[in-house]
């Protein structure tokens, strides 16, 4: 029973790890300010959320003021995420900064190359939302439990990197193969963990009915 | 008595600029600084060496052999002969480490005067090595500074990066087209897929290996050769490690970078040097006056780029956890500009020793 439950963390462990890169650079960087104007403190917590693609429900945790931010750039509210993998051109993402009362929130489309940066304003967070935390616990940073307002864009960054291979699809393997067989897999990971449910269901009767006996 | 002197005078002004000068093989009067000759020639003879030993410049080539499939690595110099009698021997100095340079008081390997070529088949046993061939006769050698050798790239394949890596060469081959660079046939070929950056069309050119043709795809009427300036990005069946052969000789290399509404000023460029060389000394920009942004160095193993910010108020690049400091051989590199411009390069400014 142990093996069997182990058996299934690791198909459901792998299922969830699946990610898809396009192979372009991308990355999230800008400021978050106080209503204010005020720049809020380094270490003010920030989740970058990947809302559509192959790589959506991603996130990202970092900081503000983390440690990709340069010396030059500390203590101005600023934070960098660098690139990773599961950024792709063209998904739709979201910003939350949020220190467990309040929060701002941001949204937009991974571009090539990066969105935002120090020397521009583009991503700029207010914290200028309260949380209704009446029925829930108080979190130190964001708190995925908690219902964010997150407006979704929809907009379509030119995607550049790789299309071309589904114009070649007699010559190699391609990556829409490569997605086509990722769902595949997805498919018969799920099969198998639905099996297994039924499996455990079918063995959890026989004990009570032996046990009845 | 006066008319004698000046005349002796002339005469004496003359034989010193005729001592400082030197006819070069192919009869051209070039200058010699008396420093660099020959240390172990008495000064007395020096005249004499000037006038019958002019050195001989091998013209030197090579590359990789095909020894087919992937057991590569191994070089084959070649070079032209002296059609005069001048010459003695050849001798090969080699170097595994383009930081020291060559010993050129210590040859490696010897040949006699109508050999015109060497294989070094402990090649394939190192990462990188550089070669000079040198002419030699009863009075020295001559200071032939070409460097020929191959350079060894690691190409990563998971089944997250799907064989995909970015690399730019930093030799220059012999013959740079793709069939003579990537040698590979249909029994043993790891090497699928090379696309190559359209910085304006923001678009890839991609060239399919074609294992039951031996050769590459040409449909599209796209890229036949590696050229410097250029990243690659290269798509593997296997982990490999690729030798690339050519020179390394000194030179210049020019690439135009664009800015337009398409690509938001995203350019694929490629470190065709084997010099590891700061960012700031290869990029000349200042705070009033810039155009690059950011670069990006992608990292096959983590699938992400590390990425670096021009600072201009600063006049530097960001240094923070994670960022890198130099371009270095065998990265392929994306870079950001403000304005279509172009970027030169000095590839591989290196001593080579002494």
């Amino acid at each position: 029973m142990k093996r069997l439950f182990l058996f299934l963390a690791v198909i459901i462990t792998l299922n969830l790890t699946w990610a898809v890169s396009d192979f372009e650079p991308n990355y999230v960087a800008g400021f978050v300010k106080n209503s204010d104007g005020s720049p809020v403190e380094d270490g003010f917590p920030i989740a970058i959320l990947v809302l559509s693609g192959e790589n959506k429900d991603y996130v990202l945790e970092t900081k503000v003021g983390g440690e990709l931010v340069d010396p030059f750039m500390k203590n101005k509210g600023y934070f960098e995420t660098g690139d990773d993998f599961h950024f792709n051109t063209g998904d739709a993402f979201a910003v939350i900064a949020d220190n467990g009362t309040h929060y701002g929130l941001y949204s937009g489309i991974f571009r090539l190359g990066g969105n935002g940066g120090f020397s521009t304003n583009e991503v700029l967070i207010i914290i200028n939302q309260t949380k209704n935390l009446s029925n829930q616990e108080i979190k130190s940073g964001f708190d995925f439990n908690y219902s964010y307002n997150i407006p979704v864009l929809r907009g379509n960054a030119s995607k550049t990197i790789f299309d071309f291979e589904k114009e070649s699809l007699n010559y190699v393997e391609v990556s829409d193969n490569y997605l086509k067989k990722k769902s595949e897999v997805k498919i018969f990971y799920l099969l198998i963990l639905l099996i297994s449910l039924i499996l455990i269901a079918i063995l959890i009767k026989l004990r009570k009915s032996k046990k009845s006996k | 008595m006066k008319k004698s002197i000046l005349i002796s005078s002339i005469l004496a002004v003359l034989f010193i600029i005729l001592l400082n000068f030197n006819f070069n093989h192919s009869g051209v009067l070039n200058y010699v600084s008396p420093k660099s000759m020959y240390p172990f020639v008495p000064q007395y003879l020096t005249t004499s060496v000037l006038i019958i030993a002019p050195p001989y410049f091998p013209n030197t080539t090579g590359k990789i052999i095909d020894e087919g499939g992937y057991t590569l690595g191994n070089f084959w110099l070649n070079w032209s002969l002296d059609p005069s009698d001048n010459i003695t021997s050849y001798k090969i100095y080699m170097t595994d480490n383009e930081e020291v340079g060559f010993n050129f008081s210590n040859f490696n390997v010897s040949l006699p005067r109508y050999a015109n070529n060497y294989t070094d088949i402990t090649a394939n046993q190192t990462s990188k090595r550089f070669y000079v061939v040198r002419a030699e006769n009863e009075y020295g050698s001559d200071n032939n500074t070409a460097v020929w050798g191959k350079y060894d790239i690691n190409f990563i394949n998971t089944e997250e990066n799907k064989g995909m890596n970015l690399i730019s060469i930093p030799v220059q081959p012999l013959n740079s087209s793709i069939k003579e660079v990537i040698i590979q046939n249909e029994s043993n070929y790891k090497i699928s897929t090379l696309y190559r950056y359209n910085s304006l069309e923001r678009k890839y050119d991609v060239l399919f290996y074609i294992p039951s043709l031996g050769g590459w795809t040409t449909a599209n009427g796209q890229f036949v050769s590696f050229e410097p300036g250029y990243s690659y990005w290269v798509k593997i069946k296997d982990n490999i490690t690729y030798p690339f052969g050519g020179d390394f000789c000194l030179r210049n290399v020019s690439i135009q970078l664009y800015n337009t509404s398409d690509n938001e000023g995203m350019n694929l460029v490629g470190w065709s040097s084997i010099k590891r060389t700061p960012i700031k000394e290869a990029i000349i920009q200042s705070g009033t006056n810039y155009n690059i942004t950011e670069i990006y160095r992608y990292n096959a193993s983590s699938l992400t780029y590390d990425i670096i910010h021009y600072i201009p108020e600063e006049d530097r690049w960001t240094n923070a956890s994670g960022k890198f400091t130099h371009f270095e051989p065998g990265y392929g590199y994306w870079m950001k500009t403000r304005e279509n411009m172009t970027w030169l390069y000095l590839a591989n400014n290196l001593t080579w020793g002494s």
